[in-house]
This record gives structure tokens, sequence and C-alpha cells, in this order.
């Protein structure tokens, strides 16, 4: 384990240190370390290349001196994994952020891994295009980050994951040598599909420098749709047949009412969502979210209809807004639990099939004894639910569920390790509850053929419980994937299933 | 598993030597399992004896993906055929690998869905096929390819050990390794059962056939569909070797001096498709097509199609061989690789017929030859191997959704270092170690593939 005060100090530098590559101005001050800490651990040093010739030059070091590397872009999805398994440098990818190769008549773009999502759309919209990818943050989020992570935003069931649009990829091995696989053409079966293996890698195999991808057409309006319904199930519930109709929203989201509240204030808070109301809601009711986007005759019946279909079923305090609002609120709800100022102290992604989603509710609110989480009462969890795609987020928030934003600051930092009690790590009470209901939660999941991730938890909480839960299946594949592809585990080590 | 679905005696074992391409080689026994169990206890024999193992779908493949080059047994389905679940609230199917494509979209219509991806040859073709070639077909341009639509999948592994990759959840921990497997031509292992995604039937549908005076005005309007900000369910286009060809052999409406042929389909609500759709006629008219008709009603629209589905058999009205390219160039290359193909066409005086999935940038070159004539297979092949060229100096691809098989084995090194080869040799070790699934397949080893002849046969496809 590394602590700042060692690394810090400048006569316990190991040998590697004294040949590292790059000149003194790739490396990061000592004195920022803390920054880019992995679960609560600075790193040995950040080296910030600026080409994907000395990325590749940092690799060929790293492998020589057996130094792990921790590859990242933005840093948003570095909470993401097991804590590292051993000490190692970061590697940030952030100033290799190009756009290499832009073609709007052929719908697709080459870029470096380090542009953030949100230079690379307004690039594209230059074009009149636009990539169906969402992070949330996308200000700092990468293009590397997000393909690395999987991420999704409230689009998924309509957009797929990020493996969808991916056609090529460009990834330094662990000889320090860039690969290919796929091209920039938007169908192609030559050789192995590894742009599928390298998403949702974690980092793990090697280090993405390029990705290229089809694009889609900039849609001419967007518009979204909130609705108050009587219960999490009746949302559900009714979001899984509307996301059935042809007049279905790209996207469906179903927002527990403690959490609703906490959005409308997060709204508040931002000027540029001013106008936006989000519904009332009483207790035990949920707001449904529903985001639309196409040409604009379109979108207008889909709003239409999906309103009458959610008021037949008992919707109420039907809210329509348009054009950029709409895509203010989208952003708003993706940002939900990620913004830096409101970081919860849990997240927990619980994956089902779609039809499972309500089942995945049950276990949450407790409407069904014999399957019921029971620590879901002693720690208030907030969960938000995508039934289109077979998600639930679940929350638990260092202030608990009422609380607001204003101290979440104390509590985030205190969460990060950031204070004096580092290096005592204190198992509170409620740690163990969390654990307890983390399990229960998976083990339920399991039983239906989900998975449950914690995404974002503290180092204590993280050595308490497995972030990824069991080994998946077809492990012992992914084992010998990672040893054939890096034998000595320099690639972001231990932070992936089973520990690869 | 019973004497009857063993199949050894070499006169029978002759109907399994080839596939849809040209390659040929006979195995040693074909076997027809029933069941997972079957088929691992059949995987784990041949694992033990060092037997290589070739599963086969319908023999319908293009690249010689389901021949045995090294001999061994085959594993072929037609007895595991069965459409085993439609999950309507997860809009889903599970199917063994052996129902027929167009089966399955068929059968799912019933309940408001279809499966997307279809290939040309999808009357005939096998789901077990479409994984091990991750199959296109003219809609991919809208939905995506097979590998977009498979959610799971029952897998073999060479050594008989069944292993479960993706699952309904649309998201799972771990690598991606239903992603990687779809696509290794048989070479990861051998899927017995698999679940699909379905998609909704669309409310509306719209087909527009435009006839142009050459290759390059029709290439100009798929330029300006594009352009539009357009992207529809299929974009296809034949050129005048290939109008002639389907002239010869019925009447598909085709003016007799049409230099290319544009299909553009058109799916969504009633109000996308009608909005979009006037944008897609007046674009069609941009570059001056002496022809364009608008079709709406399923049989209408099914004329408009009897061409294009039409062309490949009616090949046979030209020459008795064909030789089936599968390049794949950015769209905006394609005016300029079609002149290629024809400037190499006049070279080698191998006349080429042209099908496409335009917006793809997909071509199908089709080069016309007669086996009989002493050296004339050879120079179709070299003459394959240069549009091939030309589609990876343009910034293409070799294939596009044949595979690389034992047809393009060689050519590898065109689209990929050895350091890229390096890398999917890893991933093809982790699943296989010993290599005995498919083997000689996919990279370059130095063996040339024996050139291929086939015969154009009626109801032929791609």
């Amino acid at each position: 384990m590394v602590d700042r005060s060692s690394s810090g100090a400048s006569g316990q530098r190991s040998a590697a240190t004294d040949q590292r590559p790059l000149d003194a101005a790739h490396w990061l001050g000592d004195d920022l370390l803390g920054d880019y800490a992995i679960d609560g651990q600075a790193p040995d040093g950040v080296v910030r290349p600026e080409s994907r010739q000395q990325v590749a030059e940092v690799v060929r070091w790293a492998r020589q001196e057996n130094v792990a590397l921790f590859p990242r872009g933005g840093g948003v999805h570095v909470p993401l994994g097991s804590p590292p398994g051993r000490r190692g440098v970061v590697l940030d990818l952030s100033r290799c952020n190009r756009v290499l190769d832009f073609q709007p008549s052929d719908l697709t773009v080459t870029v470096e891994a380090g542009i953030t999502l949100d230079a690379l759309q307004q690039h594209l919209a230059t074009g009149g295009k636009f990539l169906p990818l969402e992070s949330p943050i996308s200000g700092a989020a990468t293009i590397g980050g997000s393909l690395a992570a999987n991420v999704t935003g409230p689009l998924r069931s309509s957009f797929g994951l990020p493996r969808e649009w991916l056609i090529g990829i460009g990834v330094v091995n662990v000889q320090g040598v860039e690969t290919k696989a796929g091209g920039k053409v938007v169908k192609n079966v030559t050789g192995y599909d590894l742009d599928k293996l390298y998403t949702g890698s974690l980092g793990t195999l090697g280090i993405i420098v390029e990705a290229a991808f089809k694009l889609a057409p900039l849609p001419a309006e967007s518009g979204a749709l909130m609705a108050v319904l009587p219960s999490m199930q009746a949302g559900v519930d009714s979001g899984s047949v509307l996301a059935k109709q042809v007049y279905a929203p790209q996207g469906l989201q179903v927002l527990e009412q403690r959490l609703a509240r906490r959005l409308s204030r997060r709204i508040g808070v931002n000027p540029s969502l001013s106008g936006i109301q989000l519904p009332e809601t009483g207790q035990g009711e949920c707001v449904a979210l529903a985001l639309f986007s196409g040409r604009a005759a379109a979108v207008r019946r889909k709003l239409r209809e999906s309103a009458a279909f959610l008021r037949d079923r008992g919707a109420s305090q039907l809210t329509e807004v348009t054009g950029g609002q709409a895509a203010r609120l989208h952003r708003a709800v993706t940002d939900l639990g990620w913004e830096q100022d409101d970081l919860p102290r849990l997240t927990l992604r619980v994956n089902v099939a779609p039809s499972d989603t309500g089942k995945a509710l049950v276990w949450l609110s407790g409407s069904n004894e014999a399957d019921y989480a029971p620590q879901a009462e002693m720690i208030p969890v907030d969960v938000i639910a995508d039934p289109g795609f077979g998600m639930v987020r679940v929350f638990v928030w260092p202030d608990g569920p009422e609380g607001g934003a204003d101290d979440a600051q104390s509590m985030d930092s205190r969460l990060r390790g950031n204070d004096d009690r580092r290096g005592e790590p204190q198992i509170r009470v409620d740690d163990a509850q969390q654990a307890s209901f983390v399990s229960r939660v998976r083990e339920l999941a399991r039983g239906i053929g989900g998975s449950a991730v914690v995404e974002r938890a503290s180092p204590e909480f993280k050595g308490m419980v497995d972030v990824w839960g069991d080994s998946p299946e077809g492990s012992h594949i992914m084992e010998r994937i990672k040893d054939k592809f890096d034998p000595t585990g320099i690639f972001n080590p231990g932070r992936f299933t089973g520990g690869i | 598993m019973g004497e009857e679905y063993v199949i050894h005696h070499p006169d029978d074992l002759l109907v399994y030597e080839y596939d849809g391409s040209v390659d040929r080689n006979v195995p040693q026994a074909v076997v027809l399992p029933n069941s997972t169990e079957e088929v691992s206890r059949v995987m784990a024999l041949a694992y033990r004896e060092g037997i290589p193992v070739v599963g086969r779908g319908s023999g319908t493949g293009l690249s010689g993906g389901a021949i045995a080059p090294e001999g061994g047994i085959q594993i072929a389905f037609p007895r595991m055929h069965h459409i085993l679940e439609v999950d309507t609230e997860n809009c889903s199917a599970t199917v063994q690998p052996g129902v027929i494509n167009l089966d399955l979209d068929t059968y799912v219509r019933r309940f408001g869905f279809r499966y997307a991806p279809d290939p040309s040859s999808q009357r005939a073709c096998s789901l077990g096929g479409n994984i091990a070639e991750n199959a296109g077909g003219p809609h991919c341009l809208a939905y995506g390819c097979t590998t977009n639509h498979v959610l799971g999948m029952e897998v073999v592994l060479e050594d008989g050990t069944i292993v479960n990759l993706g699952s309904t959840a649309r998201q799972t921990p771990g690598y991606d390794l239903r992603g990687v497997f779809t696509g290794s031509e048989g070479t990861f292992g051998i899927a017995t059962k698999i679940m699909v995604r379905l998609l909704p039937v669309p409310e509306a549908v719209k087909t527009f056939l435009g006839v142009y005076p050459d290759v390059d005005s029709a290439a100009t309007a798929v330029s300006a569909v594009i352009g539009h900000g357009i992207v529809p369910a299929a974009l296809e286009m034949i050129d005048a070797l290939s109008i002639r060809a389907v002239q010869n052999v019925m009447d598909a409406g085709y003016p007799e001096d049409a230099g290319a042929v544009l299909l553009v389909e058109l799916e969504g609500l009633q109000e996308e498709v009608d909005e979009i759709g006037a944008e897609v006629e007046a674009a069609l008219w941009e570059s001056g097509p002496s022809l364009v008709r608008v079709a709406e009603e399923e049989n209408d629209r099914a004329n408009l199609w009897i061409g294009r589905k039409g062309v490949l058999g009616a090949l046979g009205s030209l020459a008795p061989n064909y030789y089936l390219v599968d390049g794949v160039v950015p769209r905006t290359q394609l005016t300029q690789v079609l002149r290629q193909v024809s400037r190499i066409s006049e070279e080698y005086g191998i006349p080429i017929a042209n099908v496409l999935h335009a917006g793809d940038g997909n071509l199908h070159p089709s080069l016309l030859f007669d086996e009989r004539q002493p050296g004339a297979l050879e120079r179709v092949i070299e003459a394959g191997a240069e549009v091939m060229k030309v589609c990876i100096e343009a910034g293409g691809a070799l294939t596009g959704e044949h595979g690389v098989g034992l047809e393009k084995k060689e050519l590898m090194p065109l689209s990929y270092s050895q350091d890229d080869m390096d890398a999917m040799l890893l991933v093809r070790q982790a699943f296989a170690p010993e290599n005995r699934l498919n083997p000689g397949k996919i990279f370059p080893d130095g063996t040339h593939y024996q050139p291929p002849a086939r015969r154009p046969e009626p109801g032929m496809t791609v």
C-alpha cells in the first residue's frame, strides 16, 4: 500500500524512478499525486504523454522495470474497480486528445483516446453528426475511459453498449507496440473482433490509445416527458410496456421519490437548468423521465402518445420539455450521483433481464418479505431504474437520503481518505450493514442470471466486499486472456473481475 | 449417438466437402448431434484423439469456413433446428444452432418482432453459421450485423467443456467473451444454444428504386442520401452487367440501357418514413435518374427487390462460373473504387458484375469466368486479390460479412501487422489452446488455398 508520505519523500525512490522515460515536464509534481489517488492510494507518479509514441515508450519502460500502470482519462471512472493489486504509476492519457479523421459523409470518426466526450460531440456537431455514447460528467470523461469502463447513460436501451459503435481500436500492447483491430469502415469481419474484447476490459489488456466509431446523424429535435406515478413498481411496470411500443422513448428512467427530490435540488443549484421544474412527488411516488429525439414530427407524436399511455396508467403531472431544455435535463439525470460535490458513499449497479427490473425493485423496497434485502430499511437507499435495459442503480448518500448537497463535501473528502485518519482504516457499523446489503442483493441478482457491481465505495468498504461479485461465467478463459496479454500484470493490476 | 447419425461412407461424405465458396476437402466423418451433451462428448473424444473438429451450419458460407482442410470430424446441426423460446417480455429468442435465419424471422413476426440480420442466403443459412461468420445483410446498415444482436450463447470448447457467454441481462461483468466469440469463424468453440435480440416490426416501410445511366450518378445519389443525414434501413446498388444478367432470366422492370439501379428502404414511424421519404426521393432525383419508383405495400416492395435478390443466380446467364469478392471501403470512396474495379476487369479481360451494400460501402464484385479454360481460375483469383488490395488502399477492409476463412487468410497482412495478428492469436490460445477447432483458417500459414470454381444456380443470393 502506498501512502503519500513515503512516495513524496525524495530519498526513497526506487531504481525505476531514476530511469523514468520522458522528461520531467511529462511527470506531475509529487505534491499533486494525492489528486490522482486510486481507492485512497496515491500513485508513485503520474506520467502525461503527449503522443502515442510516448505512451509506447512509457509501456516499454514499465515492462522493463515491472512498474504497474494505471491508465486514466478524465478520472471519472477511476472509482470503478477493486483496489489496485500493487503500487504503480498513473498513465494519464488526457493530452492525447486529437480528432484524427472525421468523415461526415462516411459517418465515421477516428480519435485519440484522451479526447473528452463533450469535445468530440462538439466537433462532430460541426458536421451534423453525433456519437451515440453517453457518460456522466462528459466534460471530463474521455473516450478511452468510457470504453474501458463500458459506460452507459439514460439512452442505453436504444444506444446499446459502447461496443455497438466502435469499429476500430488502437492499443499499446505489453511490449510497448501499438496494435490495431478493426478499421475505419462500418462493416468489417477481418480477423477476430478484438474491439469487443478491449471494450469493458478496464484497461487490463493494454493501453487504449485510438478509437474509430460509426456515427449517427444529429437529431433535429429532442424532447423529454416527466410524469408522476403512484409507486416505483407502477413506474417500472408502465415503463416496461412503454419501452415496447412503436412510439417508445429512446430511454426511460424511473426515479424514486427521494432521488427525484435530489435531482430537483441539483437542478435548482445549476443555473443552466433554470426553468426546468420537476413534478412534486408524495411519499412512495416516483418520477418517470422519458427522453426522445429524432425528426420533429416523430418526436411530437412520440411525446403525445407516450403521455397518453402514461396518463391511462395513472400518471399525473405530465410535463413536456423540448430542445435545449430536454438536452440539459438529460445531462442532469446522467450526472446524478457522479458530481464531485454530491457523491454517494455507495453506488451499486444491478443488471438483470429487462423483465426482471421490477423484481429487483422488490428486493430493495421490501414489498415482498421472502425476497426482501432487509438492510434496505436500515440503510435507506435511493434507486433509479431503467426498465427497458434491465438496470437498477442504487445510491447510498453520506448524509442520508433526505440530505442536501451542502454538507456532502466533508463526508466525501473523509471517504476519499483525505483526512488525518488515513492509515488506520475504520470499519463503521453501517459499512458492515452495507456489506450485508450488497451481498444479499447480489445473491438475489445471481439467482435470476443478473449481477450487482459496486461502482463507487470507500476503500474501507472495498476491503470488505468484492466490487465485482463472484467470478463471472467463463472466468477461466478471462484469466487465460489476461495471462497471455499481460503476463507480468502491469496493466491496471487487481482492479478487474476475479482479481484480473 | 447412434450409427445413423455418424456419416463415414466416402460417397456420403462428398456432400460435406464443399460450402458456398470454392474450396473443397472431404472430412473423415460427419456427426449429426441432437444435444449439447452429444456435441460435448464428440468434442471431448476428438480432443483426446487429437482430431480436428469443424462446425458446419448449412454450408452457405463464402470463405471456406465450413471446409475441413486438414480432414477430421465435421459437426453439422440439421437435427438441432429448434426455436426453444421466444421471450416477448425481454425481446429475445433462444434457438439451437441449426435454426435457419429466415425461419426465425418468420416465426417471431407472429409476435410482432423481427430478427434484423438478413444475410442474402437467409433462406438457407443457420444461426450457428451466422454467429461463426458474424453475418451481415442489407439491413445491417441501420441495425448492425449479427454481433449486435447476440445476447448470449452456450458454447462447447475444444475439450468438450460447456460454457455460457453473455446473458439476458444486457450487461455482465468481465471481458465481453460473447463479443469476441462472435465472428471467430468456429475457431474458439461451437455454439449449441444462441440467444438473440429481437426488434419490433416497424410501423411503416417504404422502398425506393432509382434507375441511373451509370454507376457514377448512382453513387452520387448514395452520397446525397447519406449527406442529408439519412441512414436508411437498406441502401443497395447493382451495376449494368448485373442488370443485364437479371433481365436475361426475368423481368425485374429494369430498362435495357440502365447503367445502375439503386434500392433504398426506410423503416420507422409513419411520420418518419413520410418526412424522410420525401427527402430521399428528392435526393434520388438530384443526379439524373431515368426513373424513380416508390412502393409502400408489401407486394409492391417485394417486386422492387426481386431483381436485387436474383442477381447471383442470374449470373449463370453470362458465364459458367463466378468468384465473389467481399471488400469494404468508406462509402465516399465507392465511385473511385468501382472505377478501379472496372480497370482491373479490363486489364485481366475478366467481366465483373457488381452488387453493393452501397450504404455500408460493402462491395460484392463477381468475377465471371469458365473454369474449363486452363488458367482461368488462377487469373480470377489474382484479379480478386487485386480488387481487395484496391479496397485496402482506399482505407477499407478485406471482408465485410463473409469472413476470412481459407480464402483470404494469405491476404491478412494487407490489413494487419504481425503484432496485430499476434494479439488475435493470444485470444485463440485462451479459448482453444490446442488449436483443434477449424484449424488452418483466418491466419496466413503460407499454404495457398486451392482456387475456387462455382456454378451459379437459380436462387443463389448474396
